[in-house]
């Protein structure tokens, strides 16, 4: 919902990879998104515990601790069972995305993502109206 | 060069060295696990890098990488000298590219060819051709990636299946015309007609020699396609192929109204999935989040009770509201000519007609009522009894006609057809069906039956369930149909139609049929029976083992069917609507099950209570409280028992005694007691225990049970459990 | 007759089968200048096709049916 005292929506970002980080936090902040970021699964569930943050964007394949893994813990925290979540994958299959949904992703985007896509999808679920 | 520019030249180089360290490990020792997959997942991000820029040759590259190392990863081909030489020219290659993207920023101009050399090399190097994952092209099918952009359009960005047909030269002969087959693809998104050499002088052309070759793309799945090539096996290759996006393709954005609908249907799927109890109710939550989220941000905030509202009841309800809300915003305007008419006739046309005999009804009822006042104004007046007895029954006659044409029409309102649960199954199977591999074709009929709105709400998921199962235990993998003698695509069938009273679906298959000595087995070794027990059991006894809970036939563990927490689950399901389920199945020819279920159902809400051992319910409506009560508060007068509520004297009874049914002999410091209210008379009911509340289909006693008074019927509760309903007042 | 032969026109109708192939090319083959007519053609056997693509003469009249005129008429067309 949109929330008049914090007008900005807080998104964490758990990827291995620094790159996509970086780029997801460049497109997600030019559309006025506030981005944390984490770097494994571990590392994200710290994050999200310490942060509840309003939407959550997860790679899957990650060293330490994967994202299907932490999806499935932090859906056991009362705190972040609710928190929408999506989950980028390079994988296409009808498969993964199944698994994805059944860990407890909200979405699913195949890589690379269009900013425009991503963008959308936050707004939507962090509940923003949006510009258009 | 910008900063995400840089930072993915840096991280790639990063990940090069890396994987090229692992590689050195694991060729020093190929049995390296962790070497696998420190290389594995350094490809894996490096393919995620390339993918965020325009740069797709690096990322065929590297999948094509990626994949060599799965197949090592899996124990498929073993890690050659050969092997390693390939991959690190793969990883020489990526440096190369790198350095030359740091300084102009894009590949060379050959890289397309070298990625493809890459790729060819890898193949080569796993030994032949290896079956390729989804978005790689599997060989022999080069063209696919080659094709010119105009021809591809129709199937950029789609997953499609590619044709490549090279009929025998012979075979007219054998009355094949591979023209007209190919006239018959389905969905044809490419056809290639060529010739495999230069033609002759029409004088020496042979006609009857078929020197034709096709090559064609299908949105249609592969199985279909085998399906329809089924007399040319040998002369078809067919291969499943994710045609890349066209790079020339105005990037549309994506609409944020169908994203929102994508998004909202997927919310509604999600809650389908299956799951322990925790998992599906944190989806649940998660979903109704994400689903009042994206009401918010479409500015549908006023659809926000329908969805709180949904969200109080059942799954269905809800996966149905989040569905209805994916159809579009709640007001459309009746000559909105974007609305499909598949949608708008479901919402629209059969309800619309209903409605309007509905608002016919109240119309008639509003007349009837203006009677009323008249009435009354000849009562003040003093007009005589007789007259006014004769005015207040017709006035009820003409009401009373119209309450139950109302009743009828309410009802009616509540019919939905059955496609509604149908429809969804054509997509499960054909997922399902491919990703077990095996073909089935599913035939539906019936879903023009209608049936109650409640009743659809609980058949959802025991047919799902059913129809997994068919496809899971029940149909043969096609090897084994072959060798039985089977046709190879397997035929499920789900059917509806209407029996006295009552709504049948049947959900039947093809294939292996449910072993009933291996249920008996089963039975016995989870000690649901003795050994003797289950000897003594006749077949058709034997197959319904299957619903007892726990007791699946099949060993192997699936994510599709669970672990045999299904077949009760479907009993309970049904049975909870005031229905039953029938098996019945024959070795090696099939299995068919039957689901009767009554036309409508009536939701009674109960209180439950325990006593002596079984569980009792009274209407919610009788109930005014429940409480504990010290045993010094209760008053003994003779035999009679009273206690003091709010202040007045109530009698007290107890159940046990009403049943009569032995003494509670239990130490205990106080009674459960539940106030029943009895038509102004409350009574004070010692019971056991107090349970939950439950809502409940009543099913009459039948038979000799029908003659003992004091019981208004029996039902099952969700957990399997028999709830029998009392009438209280009956009892007294 | 699906094939109807004329003094200088070949005029497919209906569906034209495998039947057809031996008269067509001896047609061809006799014909100086032949002008083909498919417009009422509504199925061509493959050895037909063949044949035409093996003579390489234009189409005076494509098909109409959307299959020979959508996939066919544009590797006749090509020759």
């Amino acid at each position: 919902m949109t929330d008049r005292a914090n007008p900005k929506p807080r998104v964490l970002v758990v990827d291995d990879a620094v790159t996509v980080r970086a780029y997801t936090r460049q497109v997600l902040e030019a559309d006025g998104f506030r981005v944390d970021e984490a770097v494994n699964g571990i590392d994200g569930l710290e994050h999200a515990l310490a942060s509840t943050p309003d939407l959550l964007i997860v790679d899957i394949n990650m060293q330490k601790m994967d994202g299907y893994t932490m999806l499935r813990r932090l859906r056991q925290e009362q705190t972040l069972r609710d928190v929408p979540a999506i989950m980028i994958s390079t994988e296409s299959k009808a498969s993964d995305r199944e698994k994805a949904l059944l860990a407890g992703a909200n979405w699913y985007f195949v890589k690379p993502v269009r900013p425009a896509d991503l963008t959308a999808a936050a707004r939507l679920l962090t509940g923003c109206e949006g510009r258009s | 060069m910008s900063a995400l520019f840089e930072q993915f030249v840096l991280e790639s180089r990063e990940l090069l060295e890396a994987a090229g360290a692992a590689l050195l490990r694991l060729e020093r020792d190929p049995g390296d696990t962790i070497a696998v997959n420190d290389l594995f997942r350094a490809l894996h991000t490096l393919k995620g890098a390339t993918a965020l820029f325009d740069m797709a040759p690096f990322t065929r590259m590297v999948h094509a990488g990626e994949d060599a190392l799965m197949a090592v990863r899996d124990g498929r081909v073993a890690m050659t000298g050969e092997l390693a030489d390939r991959l690190l020219e793969l990883l020489d290659t990526g440096a190369a590219w790198v350095d030359g993207l740091e300084l102009s920023q894009s590949l060379p101009d050959d890289a397309d060819a070298r990625a493809r050399a890459q790729e060819a090399g890898l193949r080569a190097a796993l030994g032949g051709p290896v079956e390729s994952a989804d978005g790689g092209t599997p060989t022999g099918f080069a063209w696919v990636g080659e094709l010119p952009e105009a021809e591809r359009a129709k199937a950029a960005g789609r997953t499609v299946t590619a044709i490549a047909y090279d009929p025998a030269e012979d075979c007219f002969f054998a009355g094949d015309d591979p023209l007209d087959l190919c006239r018959r693809i389905p969905d044809l998104l490419l056809l290639r007609i060529e010739s495999a050499r230069a033609w002759p002088p029409l004088t020496n052309l042979d006609p009857y020699r078929c020197t034709l070759r096709f090559r064609a793309l299908s949105g249609a799945p592969k199985d279909e396609l085998t399906r329809l090539f089924r007399g040319v096996p040998d002369q078809v290759l067919l291969a499943s192929v994710a045609i890349p996006a066209l790079a020339a393709e105005p990037a549309p954005l994506a609409a944020p109204d169908s994203l929102a609908t994508a998004m909202l249907r997927e919310q509604a799927r999600i809650l389908g999935l299956p799951g322990s109890h925790d998992e599906t109710a944190a989806r649940r939550a998660a979903v109704l989040r994400a689903v009042r989220n994206i009401l918010a941000a479409e500015g549908r905030n006023a659809e926000g009770a329908a969805l709180e509202l949904a969200a109080e009841g059942p799954t269905d309800a809800l996966i149905r509201c989040i569905e209805t809300l994916a159809d579009g915003p709640a007001v459309v305007a009746p000559s909105a000519p974007a609305v499909p008419a598949s949608q708008a006739r479901r919402a629209l046309r059969v309800d619309a007609e209903r409605m309007d005999r509905l608002m016919a009804l109240v119309a008639e009822l509003v007349v009837a009522k203006g009677s009323l006042p008249y009435l009354a104004r000849q009562a003040q007046e003093g007009h005589s009894a007789d007259a006014l007895a004769q005015g207040i029954k017709e006035a009820h006659g003409r009401i009373d006609s119209i309450v139950g044409e109302l009743q009828d029409a309410v009802l009616r309102l509540r019919l939905l057809p059955l496609s509604r649960v149908f429809d969804p199954l054509t997509r499960l199977v054909r997922d399902t069906a491919r990703r077990l591999g095996k073909p089935v074709e599913l035939h539906l009929s019936g879903g023009e039956t209608e049936a109650d709105k409640d009743i659809l709400d609980i058949l959802g998921e025991p047919l799902l369930h059913l129809v997994r199962n068919g496809l899971d235990h029940g149909i043969e993998p096609p090897e084994r149909r072959r060798a039985a003698g089977k046709p190879e695509v397997a035929a499920l069938r789900v059917q509806a139609f209407q029996d006295s009273g009552g709504v049948v679906v049947e959900v039947s298959d093809d294939g292996a049929g449910i072993d009933a000595a291996a249920v008996r087995r089963k039975a016995v070794a989870t000690g649901a029976l003795t050994a003797e027990q289950a000897a003594a059991l006749t077949e058709a006894e034997a197959l319904r083992l299957i619903f007892l809970p726990g007791l699946s036939t099949s060993d192997s563990v699936s994510d599709l069917s669970g672990r045999g927490v299904g077949m009760d689950a479907v009993r309970g399901a049904v049975e909870r609507a005031g229905g039953r389920v029938e098996v019945s199945s024959t070795p090696g020819v099939g299995t068919r099950f039957r689901l009767v279920l009554p036309l409508t159902m009536m939701v009674t809400r109960m209180v439950t209570v325990e006593t002596a051992g079984a569980l009792y319910g009274f209407p919610v409506t009788l109930v005014t409280g429940m409480q504990r009560i010290p045993h010094g508060a209760i008053r003994r007068m003779k035999h009679a028992e009273s206690v003091v509520v709010q202040d007045a004297v109530v009698p007290l009874l107890r159940l046990r005694r009403l049943l009569n049914l032995p003494e509670d002999e239990r130490e205990r410091s106080g009674e459960a007691v539940l106030l029943v209210d009895l038509g102004g008379q409350p009574v004070a009911l010692v019971v056991d225990a107090l349970q939950e509340r439950a809502d409940v289909v009543l099913k009459p006693m039948t038979g000799l049970l029908a003659r003992l008074r004091g019981y208004a019927g029996t039902a099952v509760l969700g957990d399997g459990r028999l709830l029998l309903a009392l009438n209280l007042r009956e009892l007294l | 007759m699906p094939i109807r032969f004329e003094e200088k026109t070949a005029r497919f109708e209906g569906a034209c089968t495998i039947d057809e192939a031996i008269p067509l090319t001896e047609w061809l083959c006799s014909v100086a200048e032949p002008r083909l007519d498919l417009g009422g053609c509504t199925a061509l056997h493959t050895a037909l096709l063949q044949v035409l693509l093996a003579a390489g003469r234009p189409v005076a009249v494509p098909p109409e049916d959307t299959f020979l005129k959508g996939w066919v008429m544009p590797v006749l067309g090509k020759r």
